[in-house]
């Protein structure tokens, strides 16, 4: 269908079908006409020279489908052939263009490469955690159980296996801390248990040496981490087939695993090791159906979906339940999931959460200052374009046609956008490498997979050509609506839509910096605050040391616990010490569970935060005691069980008075509540605090505990500790480090927070800064005939300078009322990060103004001074 | 009339459009009688096939074509050889004459 109205203003450059068409039949029509003339001279009449052209000629029609074939591939080509050319010539030209002004280049390229190289080392980041597939063989046939929670017996896992009818083949595995002994002091390192079909079951190789299996039962094997080999090791290659002692037994290195393998562990997660388990060891963790440790995974078998499985599994659950009571009843409750994506993170999401928010926020901020930036630029273009006008007109005027010049000035942003957003993926590797660089700092094990991949380079790509749209577009408009014959009488610059546009650019760029600044703001605020929320407790001067035994060391470990903890009290310097599972805010470990209490007309269930302790760890973080007393090494297994409880548990389950109350724990005993502590926190410095209790480390043992210690003399304290651990228990890994350096983890948000906000915030106000700038200067050489004749007629210079700046006046303060309504808004969103700072915090609304204002100040100054400096006559003169 | 093999056919009426184009710019007319006139109509070659070959070659790249006006003054679509057609015009000749003497030496030496 032929739409004439697209066409005439588009102006299709190419011929249809239907030209093509029309051009074969005009081309036979010609040699027929010809024939028959030249038959007519030879004396044939008239109707029989035409049989005999007709004749002569064919079949007409075969051989016009079959020309119509191949004149439209010879259509296409030349077409492609011509845009090309236009469009070297474009870029030869727009080429020329930017040399000539290389400031401006410069500066747009800079720009750019700020903001395409900000955003693409966020969606590097983002690619890394989300969207690089797990290194294992087909990972979207692979899933994970969960059956109420994501761990599961082993016992009930060897059910499973063998009589799911969904799975190929299902593995398991669980995390292990185990202490490598060293020269010097065991070095703790994490990684999995697996059972013996893991390699097999993922399909993947080691890189050196050979992974383990089915046949090697029983046998002590380790597989370690390429990055554990290269940096505990130095990627000593005759590592393979020693022994190391891992957690106090020998296992022998069967080989390493490839970089940036981790088994089905979700996006950032890590392991050093994987090794075998040996389900014939005594103990809880093979043969207590109750004991739920460990992570089950499974190759799906072909043309089964998630839900089959889940049916299928849920069925068998039900089985298993009825076979084996102690099996609870949540276990019912199967489903079933991927390793990759997404919903890979069930189970830890809780953990990752800030991690994501985090993220979204930085991609936020990202935008806004590529928004900024191509604002500013497209400000900048329309000022050149204006400046520009006699050329422009003049190349109308000899016949360019607009489309071409619309084409032209696309080609200009896109040359500078191009080199903007090649030097913004360098950027952005570095960015990115920083990131990395910062992520394995952390305590926690992270490793990003951050590379820049296809899916990295077709963001920029992306980026660059939304840049060289939101850029090139308005200032091309403006030039595709010229007026020619005006533009060339008229010699003064702008129309006074492209100021409009200008106007609005400036106005739309003071007012995202304005929102940028309010939430850089808000981050710093907040991280002075942070300092000053009162955690509950009192890191400083408390040593930790974290202490992780074998899961089975049993009564042998509670001792040596027991006996490390009272040696090391008695150190002189030393004022307290304590055991604790879960050291607060180090965002390591945390403890949730289901407690039943009497209530009015039966029971209740409460969720209940927990931590685990041996006697004097509150008096060595000084968290007071509000009544009671604190443990003692007297509660222990076979003592009436005992508890101490937060206030705020205290509170909302008795209304206070909680001394001597009794709740139910899993194993339905009642447990008596001996004291109540004041409210600490325990995640993060921002939570508000919930019911908490607090159980006896006698009473339950753990194999992972942390010794705090309260000294005056950290150096002997650490030294002791050492000494101590290598008697008693050699291979046991120990970390030692000052508490308030792993509450410092608690801070991270806010300080990376305020960091990339404070640099995004101050970079876009340096770029609208520039704009207003550019504004200024550009509508004093628009307005010098104005001036000049203000002057002349008596102007003095207060009344030119707000003549000048009245205008960057008004524009900065329209900006700023958005730019803080907006960015209130969005510190609302942002209230999870920020620690007792409002969003409407009066001292950061005015300070981000007073930033804002400050730089169109400073920007209106250099032209309104030129300004005021115009000298009349040559004003008039020459304007 | 005998038809000599289709392949030899086409082989043979690129070869003289290309060879017919050798001396300058020229229309389909011009080309059609050019190879009437210098075969003696030996190959019954009828136009229909000529324009498709023609605009096969023009496809190929070997030739390429512009309207313009003809001897009487009408529009007329001319054909020239581009450099790839010369070259594979000198390339079909040198094929054409080892086989045609290949062919010729069996025939002779019968």
């Amino acid at each position: 269908m032929k739409v004439p109205g697209v066409r005439r203003l588009f102006r299709f450059p190419w011929r249809t079908r239907e030209d093509v068409r029309e051009d074969v039949r005009s081309e036979f029509r010609f040699h027929l006409d010809m024939r028959i003339e030249d038959l007519r001279r030879e004396g044939l009449d008239e109707a029989s020279a035409r049989a005999r052209a007709l004749r002569e000629f064919g079949s007409e029609r075969s051989a016009e489908r079959v020309c119509a074939v191949h004149g439209d591939r010879v259509e296409r080509r030349r077409w492609l052939a011509r845009l090309a050319g236009e469009l070297s010539q474009d870029v030869t030209f727009a080429m020329r263009v930017v040399a000539r002004n290389p400031g401006f280049a410069l500066v747009t390229v800079l720009t750019l490469a700020i903001a395409i190289g900000a955003n693409t080392a966020i969606f590097a980041v983002v690619n890394g955690l989300l969207f690089r597939p797990l290194p294992v063989l087909a990972p979207h046939e692979l899933a994970r159980v969960k059956a109420g929670e994501t761990q599961m017996s082993w016992l009930n896992y060897e059910d499973v296996r063998r009589d799911n009818a969904v799975f190929e083949q299902t593995a398991a595995y669980r995390m292990r801390s185990l202490g490598l002994t060293t020269a010097e002091r065991p070095l703790l390192l994490r990684g999995q248990e697996t059972s013996d079909n893991f390699f097999s079951l993922l399909g993947v190789g080691p890189s050196r040496g050979r992974t383990y299996g089915p046949d090697d039962a029983g046998r002590g094997l380790v597989v370690l981490a390429d990055r554990v080999w290269r940096s505990r090791f130095g990627a000593d290659e005759s590592l393979l087939g020693r022994t190391l002692m891992l957690g106090g037994r020998p296992y022998e290195v069967a080989g390493i695993m490839p970089a940036l393998f981790r088994g089905v562990a979700p996006p950032g997660f890590t392991s050093d090791f994987w090794l075998l388990a040996d389900p014939s060891v005594a103990g809880p963790a093979f043969q207590d159906r109750a004991e739920s440790a460990f992570e089950v995974v499974g190759r799906l078998r072909p043309n089964v979906t998630h839900a089959q499985a889940a049916a299928d599994l849920q069925v068998l659950a039900r089985w298993l339940r009825s076979v084996h009571p102690e099996i609870p009843e949540r276990f019912l409750a199967v489903e079933v999931f991927p390793v990759d994506g997404v919903r890979a993170f069930q189970g830890v999401a809780r953990t990752l959460l800030p991690v994501f928010a985090f993220l979204g926020v930085m991609t936020v901020v990202a935008g806004f200052v590529l928004l900024i930036g191509c604002a500013n630029i497209a400000g900048l273009l329309m000022g050149r374009a204006a400046a520009r006008r006699h050329e422009i007109a003049m190349r109308l005027a000899l016949g360019a046609g607009r489309g071409r010049l619309v084409r032209q000035l696309l080609t200009e942003s896109l040359v500078l956008a191009s080199a903007g957003g090649a030097a913004g993926v360098v950027l952005a590797t570095w960015l990115a490498g920083g990131v990395d660089l910062l992520a394995s700092r952390l305590p926690v094990n992270v490793e990003l997979n951050i590379e820049t991949d296809l899916r990295v380079l077709i963001y920029s790509g992306l980026a660059t050509i939304v840049a060289t749209l939101a850029c090139g577009l308005l200032p091309a408009r403006g030039a595709a609506r010229f007026e020619v014959v005006s533009t060339l009488k008229d010699t003064h610059g702008g129309t006074p839509g492209s100021r409009r546009t200008r106007r609005a650019l400036v106005v739309g760029q003071v007012a995202a910096s304005a929102a940028l600044l309010l939430w850089s703001g808000l981050f710093v605020r907040s991280l002075g605050r942070i300092s000053d929320v009162d955690p509950g407790f009192d890191p400083a001067g408390v040593l930790v040391a974290g202490v992780v035994l074998q899961d089975d060391a049993g009564e042998a470990g509670e001792r040596m616990l027991t006996g490390l903890h009272q040696r090391i009290a008695d150190l002189p310097g030393v004022e307290s010490a304590g055991l604790a599972r879960i050291v607060p805010l180090a965002m390591e470990g945390r403890e949730e569970f289901d407690v039943a209490i009497a209530a009015s007309g039966g029971v209740s269930l409460r969720r209940v935060t927990a931590n685990r302790l041996g006697p004097g760890w509150f008096e060595t973080v000084r968290i007071p005691f509000i009544v009671g007393r604190d443990f003692t090494w007297e509660d222990r297994q076979g003592s009436p069980n005992v508890a101490i409880v937060n206030e705020t548990l205290a509170r909302q389950f008795w209304n206070g008075d909680a001394l001597g109350k009794q709740f139910f724990h899993q194993n339905r005993q009642p447990v008596d509540v001996v004291g109540v502590v004041r409210d600490s926190k325990y995640w993060t410095l921002g939570e508000t605090v919930r019911p908490m209790v607090y159980l006896p480390f006698g009473q339950s043992p753990i194999a992972e505990m942390s010794l705090h210690v309260r000294t005056a003399d950290p150096g002997s304290a650490t030294r002791a500790i050492v000494g101590e651990l290598q008697q008693r228990a050699p291979g046991v890994a120990v970390e030692i480090e000052p508490m308030t350096e792993v509450v410092s983890v608690a801070m991270l948000p806010a300080r990376v927070g305020a960091a990339v906000t404070a640099a995004f915030g101050v970079l876009a106000a340096f770029l609208s800064a520039l704009g207003i700038y550019g504004l200024v200067s550009f509508s004093v050489v628009q307005r010098t005939r104005e001036i000049g004749m203000r002057k002349a007629l008596g102007a003095g210079t207060v009344d030119i300078a707000r003549a000048i700046v009245g205008g960057s006046v008004t524009l900065t303060m329209t900006g700023l009322v958005f730019g803080l309504g907006l960015g209130a808004l969005g510190g609302i969103a942002l209230q999870g990060f920020i620690v007792g700072v409002s969003p409407l915090d009066p001292v950061t609304l005015l300070a981000a103004a007073g930033v804002v204002m400050s730089a169109a100040f400073l920007a209106s100054i250099v032209p309104t001074l030129a300004a005021i400096r115009l000298d009349p006559l040559v004003a008039l003169r020459d304007a | 009339m005998n038809q000599p093999s289709t392949n030899l056919v086409r082989g043979t009426v690129d070869l003289l459009i290309l060879r017919a184009l050798q001396p300058g710019p020229a229309h389909g007319y011009a080309v059609s009688r050019w190879v009437h006139e210098r075969t003696n109509a030996v190959l019954a070659l009828e136009d229909a096939a000529l324009y498709q070959a023609l605009h096969r070659l023009e496809d190929k790249g070997w030739i390429e074509s512009e309207w313009g006006l003809s001897e009487n003054n009408r529009r007329a679509k001319y054909y020239q050889l581009t450099p790839a057609g010369r070259r594979q015009l000198r390339t079909e000749i040198g094929a054409w004459k080892s086989y045609a003497e290949a062919v010729f030496k069996v025939i002779e030496t019968a």
